[in-house]
């Protein structure tokens, strides 16, 4: 143990990304390598009539011209939903859908070839509507919903005495949410490069968060065996989700590569990634509470439609998630849920960062913040009344372990002064607050033949003395390498700089699931620890052929081994001490997630072994004349458990924020029917600098019992609770309730208008009830 | 999204330059600092197969704060941050500082900006979009995508600089092929207001220069974005202003962001010179002015804000001269703001 752990360690990797010297998929070329470039539909639904290749086969540089007949199988990265083709088959079901590719020897050849292909569309009937999508169709968009509609799935869940608590109740309020689309945005658009060689392997190095489910797809899809596919993870521009299934292009450059017997890149255009998405669902929800005179809440009801474009992706997770995921952090005695998601003709939506938890957790935020105005309480009492205790259950199952809710919620209020300003502050300034709850990863794989652990990491250490770690988990630049570095030098008791990790690549790192559902710190630290153990014991037992002093007496510390009594040797006389006889000492260790959740329909999802606690404070201006909203200040109180590395926490918070702000002011996937309008950054419209906030980090949760040296996720659990502080927030500024996104300048100046005309703008009344 | 193949040439000098270009003519665009032509090539919005880059051409390249006069390669980062720009011509240095964002102003010419090319949500698309859309007006098509049965382009003038520099009275040299002529900025700008076309300059013809004459001007220059950066104005109102023995001889006022082109409210500001400037002037010019702005929905910003914004923008930059120049501050004061 050396204090690696804990502490504000820089990346690892930052280094080379910062001089540029890091490479990225779009970076990596081969000898003889072509360009894969791919058609796509302008039509939103239609069937594909005849397509005319000739023409591009004739065009000078192009070796191979592919449709989805090629390879028609379909994948999906949930097993029980595959609704995916590498290419259109039949019909289209997209604006935007490949329908064919081509691979030539530049990219401009390939894409003057694509251009060459004529493909004559019969236009079917258009959804752009999920409400439509459940009602009666005329055309279903994919042959698997049930009867005649485009439903994709339907959740039905109910616990408690539901009915009663709203008979009963002495409150109940109602939040009606809309939220349009949003997408992941990352600053690498998807590439990929594929290289099927004459012995019959297949290497395919991706941007990805998932290596594991692209190496299943890539074989399942191509039908080559798995053990011949090999998959590696070069450096990843940031993923937030969207790089979180296997995705049609991999699949296309692999089948090139395949028609072609040469390497294949494709780089995505950052249009295409707009069309490729798989971002978060536009949702429309109706969101009831009910509470008791007291304040203590009854029940929760909560009704939520989203939008699931052209595929299932996650969607199935995704239903789910809207719903359980928002019975957290509150003790909630009645709880029912009815969900659905349709298929439409439009970009399908999937999994973004905080996954199917950010729409329902802003109404319900919302409803709260009205909820302790009803009651003239003030709505941190409120939530404090109500929070759920450490170690205890859902309503819906859900294990609860340690929670520091109340910690944040009293460090978020004392460090905002939220006594001195809520209702308090002149007309046009307001305060804020609104709490969160997240996985620290599903506890559920999504695969479950055969069974293997959630994650496994590999440790090999060699005459130089430098531990390398193998591991599946994918850094996408949230910095998995940092931490499991940090973890292994902890328990190694060696400086980070003899720690080194290695490259994703499926033919040497053992399976880890991935980086989604905040599961890495959690699963591939533990994984990573217990490798490091066993390694240490190697090393232990090492000394104590050297010394002959037991084993079990050495300590690990600064690069030494040390036992009672002045007992001193280096790592490294252990070391070749151990490897005598049979060379390079390898260890291994993996986490296997614990049996969770009750036994009813979907009691696995959001079923986690730890869960993250927040609790935001915000504070706003509201320009009234020009409509904007300034985010003075966010005070963000987190529980990921103990912080390994604080900087990379703050990290994440702050990006969360910045993301979460983005979504709240600005960003939209913006349609006119099946037509989206604005696919490019420049109006698509992220946060931009100017409008980001001062962000305080109070990092206030205790040591989780099953987390890595009591760490949880800080990945997406940071990001929800900003939107709602900062609406909630604005009511206090200026009293408007806002219960549909995005708040553009134009829309709130309107509602402004609107609100003046009825009577002015003015303080909502304060609490009787004060935060005590 | 790349770029049909096209040669690059690079002139040393401004005959050479036209000379190539009326050697092209039909089939040649200008190159100046690149952010609004390039990526208007990579969507396809260009088709031509002859780039004459300006960028050499050492005349193009004066500055020249004393005397107002600016080469069109100016870069937008030196307007916005040379400190005689910054006093004397208050509301360019405040353009070209809310123009985009610091990495592509230093590449951002003062001529480019002028000449940048119309927008509109139908037609700053990729090809692909605007193929699966049917094209409009502007490219492609045959039908206005904004308004139905239109029968001109409403593609929004949407630079910066236009604003502050019809304000301050700019003029322009320009050499074409019967040689060299200067005239008002405002001639630049096609007066038919159709926004197919982003400027009146014949083809072929070059600017070369942009000048100021009187430093002694209070201007301000007030932008609208969805924003803080780096959008393209979703309105914006800039304003000259002086008076010599408390009557005004300097009376102008431009919008940009919001029509075709620029709009100069001459015939709202000229009546008022001779007469001091007052509450009165400032309430009949924020009501007139609203009048003339008709914009419509083809940028991000729902029309009727875009309107109420700009209006508001000028009644603050005037009640802030009226307020400065009550305590004679008006020759260096900044205004204007970005919101």
């Amino acid at each position: 143990m050396n204090g690696i752990v804990g502490s504000r360690v820089p990346l690892v990797d930052g280094p080379l990304k910062a001089s540029g010297s890091a490479l990225y998929t779009a970076d990596l070329t081969l000898p003889g390598m072509l360009h894969g470039a791919i058609v796509r539909s302008p039509e939103a639904h239609a069937r594909i009539v005849s397509m005319e290749l000739w023409r591009a086969m004739e065009e000078p540089g192009v070796s191979a011209v592919i449709t989805g007949d090629s390879y028609p199988r379909s994948f999906g990265v949930l097993p029980i939903t595959r609704d995916e083709t590498m290419l259109a088959v039949g019909k289209v079901r997209f604006r935007g859908e490949g329908v064919a590719a081509v691979a030539a020897t530049s990219p401009e050849a390939a894409q003057r070839a694509a251009r060459q292909i004529k493909v004559i569309y019969e236009r079917l009937p258009e959804y752009e509507d999920p409400e439509a999508s459940a009602a009666t169709v005329t055309e279903k968009i994919h042959a698997h919903s049930p009867g005649m509609t485009n439903l994709q799935k339907e959740v039905r869940q109910e616990f408690g005495p539901v009915e009663e608590a709203f008979r009963t109740a002495a409150h109940v309020v109602t939040v009606r949410g809309k939220f349009p689309g949003v997408t992941h945005a990352a600053l690498e658009p998807h590439a990929v490069l594929a290289h099927y060689t004459p012995d019959d392997r297949l290497t395919v190095w991706s941007s990805t968060q998932v290596p594991h489910y692209l190496h299943r797809a890539l074989s399942e899809v191509l039908d080559i065996p798995e053990h011949r596919v090999r998959v590696i993870k070069p450096e990843v521009g940031g993923g937030f989700g969207g790089k979180g299934d296997p995705m049609p292009h991999e699949i296309v450059a692999a089948a090139l590569s395949r028609e072609t017997g040469r390497p294949v890149r494709i780089v995505l255009s950052r249009e295409e990634v707009f069309y490729l998405n798989h971002g978060r669902h536009p949702t429309r929800h109706t969101l009831k509470l009910a509470a008791d005179a007291e304040g203590h809440l009854m029940g929760f009801d909560l009704d939520a439609l989203i939008d699931g474009g052209a595929a299932s992706s996650f969607g199935t997770v995704t239903t789910y998630y809207n719903g359980v995921l928002a019975t957290g952090p509150y003790r909630i005695p009645a709880f029912r849920y009815h969900g659905r998601r349709g298929y439409t003709n439009r970009p399908a939506s999937g999994a973004m960062r905080a996954h199917g938890s950010v729409n329902t957790r802003y109404s319900m935020e919302v409803a709260i913040d009205m909820l302790a105005e009803e009651l003239r309480m003030d709505p941190m009492a409120l939530r404090m009344r109500n929070f759920l205790s450490p170690h205890t259950t859902t309503i819906n199952e859900f294990r609860i372990t340690s929670n520091s809710v109340v910690r944040c919620l009293e460090a978020s209020r004392a460090r905002s002064s939220w006594d001195t300003k809520y209702r308090k502050l002149p007309v046009g300034r307001g305060i804020g607050v609104a709490c969160g709850f997240f996985i620290s990863g599903s506890n559920s794989p999504i695969h479950f033949t055969p069974p293997f652990p959630q994650s496994t990491v590999h440790l090999k250490i060699d005459v130089d003395g430098g531990v390398t770690i193998h591991s599946g988990a994918s850094d996408i630049g949230q910095g998995s390498k940092t931490i499991v570095s940090q973890i292994v030098a902890e328990v190694l008791g060696i400086p980070l700089a003899r720690v080194r990790v290695a490259a994703v690549d499926t033919d040497s790192a053992p399976v880890d699931l991935g980086s989604y559902s905040s599961r890495v710190t959690f699963m591939m630290g533990n994984a990573a620890r217990c490798a490091a153990e066993d390694m240490l014991r190697q090393w232990q037992k090492a000394a104590e052929e050297i010394t002959g002093r037991p084993s079990a007496e050495f300590r690990a510390h600064d690069g030494r081994l040390e036992a009672p009594g002045n007992i001193s040797i280096s790592y490294l006389e252990a070391v070749h001490q151990a490897m005598r006889h049979h060379g390079a000492l390898q260890s291994s260790g993996a986490y296997e997630s614990p049996s969770l959740g009750g036994k009813f329909k979907g009691a696995r999802a959001g079923t986690s072994p730890a869960y993250s606690f927040a609790a935001y404070v915000a504070e706003v201006e509201v320009d009234v004349d020009l409509g904007r909203i300034h985010v003075k200040k966010v005070w963000a109180a987190f529980d990921c458990g103990r912080p390994l590395n604080p900087m990379l926490v703050e990290g994440q918070i702050e990006g969360s924020i910045h993301m979460g702000l983005g979504q709240l002011l600005g960003e939209e996937m913006r349609y006119r029917g099946t037509r989206l309008m604005n696919p490019s950054l420049l109006e698509y419209r992220t946060l931009s600098p100017v409008e980001m906030p001062e962000v305080e980090c109070l990092l206030v949760g205790e040591e989780d019992p099953e987390g890595p040296f009591g760490a949880k996720e800080a990945g997406e659990g940071p990001l929800p609770p900003v939107l709602p502080a900062v609406a909630n927030a604005v009511y206090d500024a200026v009293g408007l309730r806002f219960t549909e996104l995005p708040l553009t300048p134009d829309r709130v100046w309107r509602a402004l208008r609107q609100k003046e005309r009825g009577g002015g703008l003015q303080k909502p009344p304060a609490p009787k009830v004060d935060a005590r | 999204m790349l770029a049909d193949p096209f040669e690059l040439h690079e002139p040393a000098s401004i005959a050479e330059a036209v000379a190539l270009a009326k050697r092209y003519c039909g089939d040649v665009r200008f190159l100046a600092g690149g952010t609004d032509v390039l990526p208007g090539l990579f969507r396809g919005l260009h088709t031509v197969r002859h780039l004459i880059y300006l960028g050499r051409i050492p005349e193009l390249h004066v500055f020249d704060p004393i005397r107002g006069v600016f080469g069109a390669q100016t870069s937008m980062a030196s307007l916005e941050r040379d400190p005689v720009v910054r006093q004397r011509f208050v509301a360019v240095s405040l353009a070209a500082h809310a123009a985009a964002g610091p990495a592509l102003r230093t590449s951002a010419t003062l001529g480019g900006n002028l000449l940048v090319d119309t927008r509109c949500t139908f037609y700053d698309q990729s090809r692909f979009w605007r193929e699966a859309n049917e094209g409009c007006l502007k490219a492609d098509g045959t039908e206005c995508r904004v308004v139905s049965q239109g029968s001109r382009c409403y593609a929004v003038y949407s630079g910066d600089m236009a604003p502050p520099l019809l304000a301050l009275g700019a003029t322009v040299d320009i050499e074409g092929l019967e040689g060299r002529d200067s005239k008002p900025l405002e001639d630049l700008y096609s007066p038919g207001g159709d926004g197919r076309l982003s400027h009146a300059l014949p083809e072929g013809a070059l600017l070369v220069a942009v000048r100021l004459r009187d430093p002694n001007l209070w201007s301000s220059y007030s932008k609208l974005r969805a924003r803080g950066a780096p959008d393209f104005p979703e309105g914006s109102i800039a304003i000259g202003i002086h008076e010599t023995d408390g009557r005004l001889d300097h009376f102008r006022i431009a919008v940009g962001g919001i029509d075709t082109r620029p709009l100069v409210m001459n015939e709202i500001t000229r009546p008022w010179l001779g007469k001091p400037m007052s509450d009165e002037v400032v309430e009949a010019t924020v009501e007139s002015v609203g009048r003339r702005l008709h914009p419509v929905a083809n940028t991000a910003l729902l029309t009727d804000y875009r309107k109420h914004v700009v209006t508001r923008f000028l009644r603050t930059d005037l009640a802030r001269y009226l307020a400065l120049r009550s305590k004679e501050l008006t020759s260096s004061t900044p205004a204007g703001r970005v919101g």
